[in-house]
């Protein structure tokens, strides 16, 4: 009768962290399936490059480029793509049953969505990289603060796809589900609109949005602009859709797959 | 505090908008113990399952599993748990091997993946990608996921269904093989002979609720048996221990004791002359419960 209890607590060595194994089972699954990985990587890097390309005429209008690129590629890359893979994840039952083991809810959500959010982090250094190699454009100032912007943004982004998910039938769905999320992100003033052609009522009004938050931290810490205060104020601003955010996740996440 | 006691359920309640799947289920599974839970689709096994498992809530009533809360006291019993749900829960993407190993990173004192697919009969599969399996092979590997990390108590959600003969075969050798090593295991099914072949105890449900319990001889000893024959030109006798039921054609008795009541009818056939074309006598058999409650609940089916 005690053999069960002896064998229980002992360990594997090899066995990497759930967090971990997560992320490489979504990459994985991200590489077999070839329209998502088009969807979530590709297309927005390459658009990501012509838009930013477009702007390219002096270091100011070519860093606003970049992070509206930035910002587009967040959208898909985060938003839509994670969606579309929660309420897969539940629909094949692979939620229900990573809640039926030991992980903990918020390990399995944010475990699931670190492929989504990996993707994004790539596209983000590579959109960098492109804007200082190829575009001419000045070395970041201020790193840190647009990490803040790229790290938040991320975290809002994927949570509110989990909240969407719950209400998404399935992947397809999620072209549907996210039209009014994405609508309104892409149009926020400094993802494809610039913010120098905008009113400054429109222009305040985006600032308090995720994406008008996030392309305004990844400009100004990239033109070392950014003073405390406001990059506070921008900052402050993720932190507080991260919380309604997750908020909206708790609630609305469902575990089980829908039928019919 | 440690017990032998690994399930206790005390008036179990789950509704599901106006429906009440589970009206008051009382279980008790001890360590060691295979315990089936037999029902027709809509009995409410799976409600129950997962409650015991602590995916759902009870609305009424309590669950405690090695004496924790399922649902609340994750850390402590999940550890000492394997799950095979009803359907689904892989990526068709990922190879069987892929799977394995992918799962035993979210389980402490894993198996290694080789011995795991041996359990169950999928050594030779570990290359193919999961939605290439048979359906028998796809339950074979949830099965074998379940038990990853040598679980203390393994839950079954009608792991053979669908299963042709050999990978049922298969499955049952796997769960077997368990046992001797001391699994306590609660499985529902709706194959009697599954029950009748791996469980010491059977809890019948039918509409959300216990209709009969014990071990399988018990159920069924507390049945009665059936005695039928071709109806006769004459009237058929009353027998002291059973209840006649006739029809156009056919007689048949439930006895509590057969063998007296059968004694009583043979005397009275051989005193009258009278001829019983057709004669059976038999025990009652799970199927027979079975029967007797799909008959009394045609109109009552479940979610």
């Amino acid at each position: 009768m005690t053999a069960p209890t002896t064998t229980r607590t002992r360990r594997t060595a090899d066995a990497p962290g759930p967090l971990n194994a997560l992320l490489r089972m979504e990459l994985l699954l991200l590489r077999r399936n070839w329209s998502a990985a088009l969807v979530a990587a590709v297309t927005p890097l390459l658009f990501g490059f012509l838009l930013a390309r477009a702007h390219s005429d002096d270091p100011v209008t070519g860093v606003h480029g970049v992070a509206g690129a930035m910002g587009m590629a967040a959208v898909f890359s985060v938003h839509y793509h994670l969606t579309a893979v929660y309420a897969t994840r539940r629909q094949e039952g692979v939620l229900k049953r990573l809640r039926a083991g030991v992980l903990q809810d918020r390990t399995i959500l944010l475990g699931t969505a670190l492929g989504g959010l990996t993707v994004f982090a790539g596209q983000a250094v590579l959109l960098v990289a492109f804007g200082v190699l190829v575009l001419g454009l000045p070395l970041p100032a201020q790193p840190w603060t647009m990490l803040a912007g790229i790290v938040l943004c991320g975290a809002v982004l994927a949570a509110l796809s989990a909240a969407l998910s719950g209400v998404t039938r399935s992947s397809e769905a999620a072209l549907l589900t996210t039209l009014p999320s994405v609508s309104v992100f892409l149009a926020t003033p400094g993802v494809l609109i610039p913010v120098a052609i905008v009113g400054s009522v429109p222009a305040l009004v985006g600032l308090l949005l995720p994406l008008g938050s996030m392309t305004e931290l990844v400009r100004s810490g990239w033109l070392g602009t950014a003073g405390p205060a406001g990059a506070l104020a921008s900052i402050g601003v993720l932190v507080l859709w991260l919380v309604v955010a997750a908020l909206a996740a708790r609630r609305l996440v469902r575990w089980d797959p829908r039928r019919g | 505090m440690e017990t032998d006691t690994i399930i206790e359920a005390t008036e179990l309640r789950r509704r599901y908008g106006d429906h009440e799947a589970v009206r008051g289920i009382s279980l008790h599974v001890g360590r060691g113990e295979l315990h089936a839970l037999l029902g027709t689709n809509g009995a409410g096994k799976t409600t129950t399952v997962e409650t015991l498992e602590g995916l759902q809530e009870p609305d009424g009533g309590s669950v405690r599993i090695f004496g924790c809360d399922p649902a609340r006291d994750r850390t402590a019993v999940r550890p000492r748990t394997g799950v095979m749900l009803q359907d689904g829960g892989l990526s068709g993407l990922l190879t069987v091997a892929e799977t394995v190993r992918t799962w035993r990173s979210f389980t402490r004192g894993a198996r290694p993946v080789t011995e795991t697919l041996e359990l169950v009969g999928l050594a030779d599969r570990g290359g193919v990608p999961v939605a290439q399996l048979s359906g028998g092979e796809h339950r074979r590997l949830e099965l074998a996921l379940a038990v990853l990390g040598r679980p203390e108590l393994l839950f079954l959600d009608e792991p053979t269904t669908g299963m042709d003969p050999a990978s049922r075969r298969r499955t049952w050798d796997a769960v077997g093989e368990l046992r001797r090593a001391g699994t306590t295991v609660l499985l529902t099914t709706h194959y009697l002979e599954e029950a009748e072949a791996l469980a010491d105890r059977v809890t019948i449900l039918h509409a959300g609720r216990i209709v009969a319990e014990g071990s399988p001889a018990e159920v069924v000893a507390a049945l009665p048996a059936r005695i039928t024959f071709t109806r006769p030109p004459l009237e058929p006798p009353r027998l002291a221990n059973a209840v006649r039921d006739i029809d156009a054609e056919t007689v048949g008795y439930r006895s509590r004791d057969l063998q007296a009541d059968l004694a009583e009818l043979l005397g009275w056939a051989g005193r009258t002359g009278t001829v019983l074309a057709g004669l059976s006598a038999r025990p009652a058999s799970l199927e027979d419960v079975f029967l007797g409650i799909a008959a009394t609940s045609g109109s009552e089916t479940g979610r």
